[in-house]
């Protein structure tokens, strides 16, 4: 109690004579403060400029302009929070133009700085989390750098400026302020545990800002990686006999035509074409009449490639395949009009593995329609259709030109099994067929085409083919740092963009309770009366609400947003806080030195919150370090039971996802049941063990006995 | 002021509180949009039908007469028609079924907390009375851990690891396969089979639970070692043993106590999370399942939320007066 008084009259002395030495400020601390100034009014003014062309060229800029440097960070600024972060930094800049403006005329030094801290303090914040739900939401890459630069510039430079312009202040304060740093610094770092915990949630602090490159540059959403829930890739080392398990690859192959395969009459006729443009292979030729009534056939093919694995489990194929004929031929007869093509055509696709060959694609068309047939050359096993339902095959008709995207998912055909020529079923499933021995494959498109005669003449025939390369996707059975969950999306991308999101919960919604139950606290404590009354009474009935079940109803009615959920942690977060504040400046009241202070005039909010406040803030700081993982745990715990905001991607939806959707339990995948588990027991251990050892500081009661 | 005061004051305070839990409870449901009786109306009825159902639910009435219906419904607590309200999924009334699933939740509850406190008291004496050495860091440090971890991973991973166990390597330590158990024929085959299955669900609950407890009864310890008292009685040439029991435990079962009976409320409201890991059909399952959007359960909703609230009530009136009663330093507080 004595120091308190001590203290109070140290600062009240060194502030009468700070104040006559206003004004003066001594010559080697004025580059300093210019510097400074300058830094914070010409930070100010980049802003300002930087809202303001967000603003107004935003709309009128093409793609041409956004490749210069500058102009881009306007635009994506726009793009990412379409017109608000201009009218932001419009704002934080006139704070900061009036802050650097302060700082320079010297008058009012300490308030120019402490405005400069706080905005940066501020920006830091809202571009931080800004940035974070927009990395979350809209996973373009673009808008990170400036993110980035406006946390740099607008948020970390001008706070470090403005805790430099404090500290030319008030040296008296600076030595009382700094010996309770120290102080407290001198106790914390003896307390290992304490120091433990702060490393683990600075490391946690550093994932969080790191998320990208973290995550390894792999989006969490994506689905489809490599096959549903497959362990991760460094399970070779300790079991290496899992190398020849397949990775998840893209064979992408052009196709080559067979040039002996194309009769004379049509390589010598002048309309014939082969070219090769991107990936696409175009061959044509028109109006080319057949020397005989038997079908050619054009042979396409792939190189090969190589196939190291194991059979995978599934997979696909993909090749748009786009051809153009002659238009149809009409003759009556009698009164029918009957129309028939020129010629007949028929594609056939096959897959060589080292051991057969596969038909995986038969069709022919025909009077403008697309069949499916069932035979064609050197085929052992016939793939039926099964593989291949219509619908898979997207068939674009514009006059004569079919565009068919031939894709086909190997995963479905393997839960299916597929039947062979016999009739037999094999259960085996049909990718461990196709691809049953590591060793060389490849493809062969055979096209057919058959010319139509009338009145016993052959018809000139036009044919014009463009063929995509063929792309086989192979979804592999090892994956990455963490694996991938029941939907193919990588583990490890998830839990780490879990990270920030869990953060920036927890934190927001205890600094929202902590700031009510402070305010609450205080204001009831030193009042008293009626408003005391009044508050407790508040208290005491939100007690005594259940808020688990009281919150899942609220976020049933009125939806599930991330925001909701964190105002209503909030709410329920402050009650004991503020009770605990209330009764300490109960006994506070009475001291010696708030009697002083309201003696000498200074008003109730002055000593409430310039006197009262520093008192209670040990208890203040050890609530919240313990008040952040009880917000995260209770977010977590909403989420689980599915109440959460499905579009955040915080542990307890990943919990969620796995208990209830994902068959995680049933297929043993630990790797998926653990990592969000983990994150969120040593992020809230760290916070425990910080608190513990702040804890250690604050109660004297556990103090050693000297 | 007198005990009785204070105990009319808070029971008065109390009924405010339900009256605005109540009110809140009506409040929500009847401004959703849409037709509250949606849920019950199923597509072939003829209009006839839907009427009578409008009327036996009283969905026709004024907003003051449902009002006042439906706090003379909360208010006697299932005891008097219409009991709590019918169920929309399973069409008897709410209080029918509460009354078993009560009994589950309690039942695990409670038991639940007389582990923690036997399990946590203990360890916490152990460590202070060894305070600074190594066991009193790893068992603080395992105290610690568990606060940290949230206690739905814990039962996550129990179920895994046993469930692995069991189905890998047939090594059957606890049931994972959830809720009671199959269908029993006897009392005593019930008994058996529940008691296995409950024991993960109480095993993983007590480990994540008596942290808290170990952790305020060595610090309570440790700032009763230190005073002078315990000097004295070590200068008797007392054994250690007789000092840490008989002077500074027994001083400190006053806010022990306290505790205890400040982690009774606890019990209603904290099952919603293990219940729904487990398949336990206890209260807060039903709730869970209540608020699913697709067939919401309005009045199991209501009930339950209400009942939450009541119980919470009552043993917070409860714990503030064994708080005087069990804590003499507060008693003499008030009379300065």
């Amino acid at each position: 109690m004595e120091f308190l008084i001590l203290e109070f009259v140290l600062e009240r002395g060194s502030r009468e004579s700070s104040k006559t030495m206003s004004g003066k400020i001594e010559p080697r601390r004025s580059l300093r403060v210019a510097i400074v100034s300058i830094l914070i009014f010409a930070l100010g003014i980049i802003s300002i400029v930087l809202g303001a062309t967000s603003m107004f060229l935003g709309g009128r800029l093409t793609e041409d302009w956004a490749s210069q440097l500058w102009v881009n960070f306007a635009v994506n600024g726009l793009i990412m929070l379409s017109g608000v972060t201009a009218l932001i930094d419009i704002c934080v800049g006139v704070i900061y133009l009036i802050s650097g403006y302060l700082l320079l005329k010297g008058k009012n030094l300490e308030f120019g700085a402490v405005l400069a801290l706080g905005m940066g303090l501020v920006s830091l914040f809202i571009f931080g989390i800004g940035g974070w739900w927009t990395l979350i939401n809209n996973v373009v890459y673009k808008g990170i750098g400036v993110t980035y630069l406006r946390i740099i510039l607008l948020g970390l430079i001008p706070m470090i400026s403005g805790a430099l312009g404090l500290t030319m202040q008030r040296e008296e304060a600076k030595t009382v302020m700094g010996r309770r740093i120290r102080g407290f610094w001198e106790d914390f770092s003896h307390n290992k545990i304490g120091l433990v915990g702060a490393t683990i949630l600075f490391m946690y602090i550093g994932a969080a800002i790191l998320t990208p490159v973290l995550s390894l540059g792999i989006n969490p959403d994506q689905t489809d990686l490599a096959d549903d829930l497959v362990p991760p890739e460094w399970l070779t080392v300790f079991n290496p006999s899992l190398n020849t398990l397949p990775r998840s690859t893209v064979y992408t192959l052009g196709w080559k035509l067979d040039n002996s395969s194309i009769p004379e009459f049509i390589s010598s006729s002048s309309s014939y074409n082969v070219t090769m443009v991107g990936n696409e292979t175009i061959f044509k030729f028109d109006q080319v009449t057949f020397p005989e009534n038997k079908s050619i056939c054009i042979v396409l093919n792939t190189d090969l490639f190589n196939y190291p694995y194991d059979p995978p489990r599934g997979g696909g194929f993909n090749v748009i395949f786009s051809a153009r004929t002659d238009p149809n031929y009409y003759y009556k007869i009698g009164n029918a009009t009957v129309s028939t093509s020129r010629a007949l055509y028929n594609v056939e696709v096959n897959f060589t593995n080292p051991e057969q060959t596969f038909s995986i694609w038969d069709a022919e068309w025909y009077l403008n329609k697309l069949s499916y047939w069932r035979q064609g050359p050197e085929t052992q096993m016939k793939l039926l259709p099964i593989i291949l339902p219509p619908a898979q095959t997207r068939l674009l008709k514009t006059k004569q030109t079919f565009s068919v995207s031939l894709a086909a998912d190997i995963y479905w055909a393997y839960r299916m099994g597929y039947v062979d020529e016999s009739g037999g079923v094999d259960s085996n499933g049909l990718a461990r067929t196709l691809f049953s021995k590591p060793g060389n494959y490849s493809f062969k498109m055979y096209i057919f085409i058959s010319p139509t005669t009338s009145a016993g003449t052959l018809r000139p025939v036009s044919f014009s083919l463009k063929v995509s390369s063929i792309k086989l996707t192979i979804r592999g059975l090892l994956w990455g740092v963490m694996g991938t969950d029941y939907q193919g999306q990588d583990v490890w991308a998830r839990v780490v963009y879990g990270i920030k999101i869990s953060l920036a919960i927890g934190l927001a919604a205890s600094v929202v309770s902590i700031l009510l139950g402070i305010v609450v606290g205080i204001v009831a404590g030193y009042l008293g009366g009626t408003v005391d009354e009044l508050l407790m009474r508040v208290v005491d009935i939100l007690l005594c609400l259940p808020s688990l079940p009281l919150l899942m109803v609220l976020v049933y009615i009125y939806g599930k947003n991330v925001w909701y959920i964190i105002i209503l942690i909030a709410v329920f977060g402050w009650l004991g806080l503020s009770r605990v504040i209330r009764s300490q400046i109960l006994s506070l009241r009475e001291t010696a030195f708030v009697e002083c202070a309201s003696a000498s005039g200074a008003s109730r909010t002055y000593i409430m919150f310039r006197h009262l406040l520093p008192n209670v803030l040990p208890i203040i700081i050890s609530d919240f370090v313990l008040s952040v993982p009880a917000a995260i745990m209770f977010e977590a715990s909403l989420s689980f039971i599915g109440f959460g905001d499905p579009s955040t991607p915080t542990w307890g939806r990943e919990f969620n996802r796995m208990w209830i959707e994902g068959g995680a339990f049933t297929h043993f995948s630990w790797w998926w049941i653990l990592p969000p588990g983990i994150a969120i027991s040593i992020l809230c251990m760290a916070f425990v063990f910080l608190g513990h050892a702040v804890d250690e500081i604050v109660n004297p009661r556990l103090r050693r006995r000297r | 002021m007198t005990l009785r005061k204070y105990l009319l004051k808070r029971v008065a305070v109390g009924l405010i509180t339900l009256w605005i839990v109540a009110s809140l409870n009506f409040v929500i449901f009847v401004l959703q949009p849409g037709d509250p009786a949606r849920y019950l109306l199923e597509p072939g009825m003829k209009p006839e039908q839907k009427a009578m159902i409008r009327i036996e639910y009283g969905l026709n009435e004024s907003l003051d007469v449902k009002y006042v219906k439906y706090l003379r419904n909360m208010f006697s607590y299932g005891l008097i028609p219409p009991y709590f309200g019918i169920s929309f999924k399973t069409r008897t009334s709410v209080a029918s079924e509460m009354s078993w699933r009560m009994g589950l939740t309690i039942f695990l509850l409670g038991i639940t907390m007389v582990g923690r406190i036997l399990v946590g008291i203990p360890c916490g004496i152990f460590a202070a009375s060894k305070r600074g050495s190594k066991t009193d860091v790893t068992v603080m440090g395992v105290a610690l851990l568990t606060f940290g971890v949230p206690v739905f991973f814990l039962e996550l991973l129990g179920i895994f690891i046993f469930s692995y166990l069991a189905n890998i390597y047939g090594i059957r330590i606890f049931a994972t396969g959830g809720g009671l158990g199959g269908p029993y024929n006897s009392m005593l085959e019930f008994i058996q089979g529940a008691a296995w299955h409950l024991s993960l669900p109480i095993v993983v609950l007590v480990f994540a639970g008596f942290g808290g407890w170990a952790l305020y009864t060595r610090n309570m310890l440790i700032d009763a070692l230190t005073q002078d008292y315990v000097v004295t009685a070590r200068a008797k040439g007392l054994s250690e043993r007789t000092v840490l029991y008989k002077h500074a435990f027994k001083s400190i079962l006053p806010p022990i106590s306290t505790m205890i009976t400040l982690a009774i409320p606890g019990i209603v409201t904290g099952a919603i999370l293990t219940e729904t890991v487990f398949g336990l059909e206890g209260i807060g399952k039903w709730y869970v399942n209540a608020l699913n959007p697709t067939t919401p359960d309005y009045p199991v909703v209501q009930a339950v939320l209400f009942i939450f609230a009541t119980l919470t009530i009552i043993f917070n009136i409860i714990a503030d007066l064994l708080y005087g009663v069990l804590d003499p330093r507060i008693r003499v507080g008030a009379r300065k």
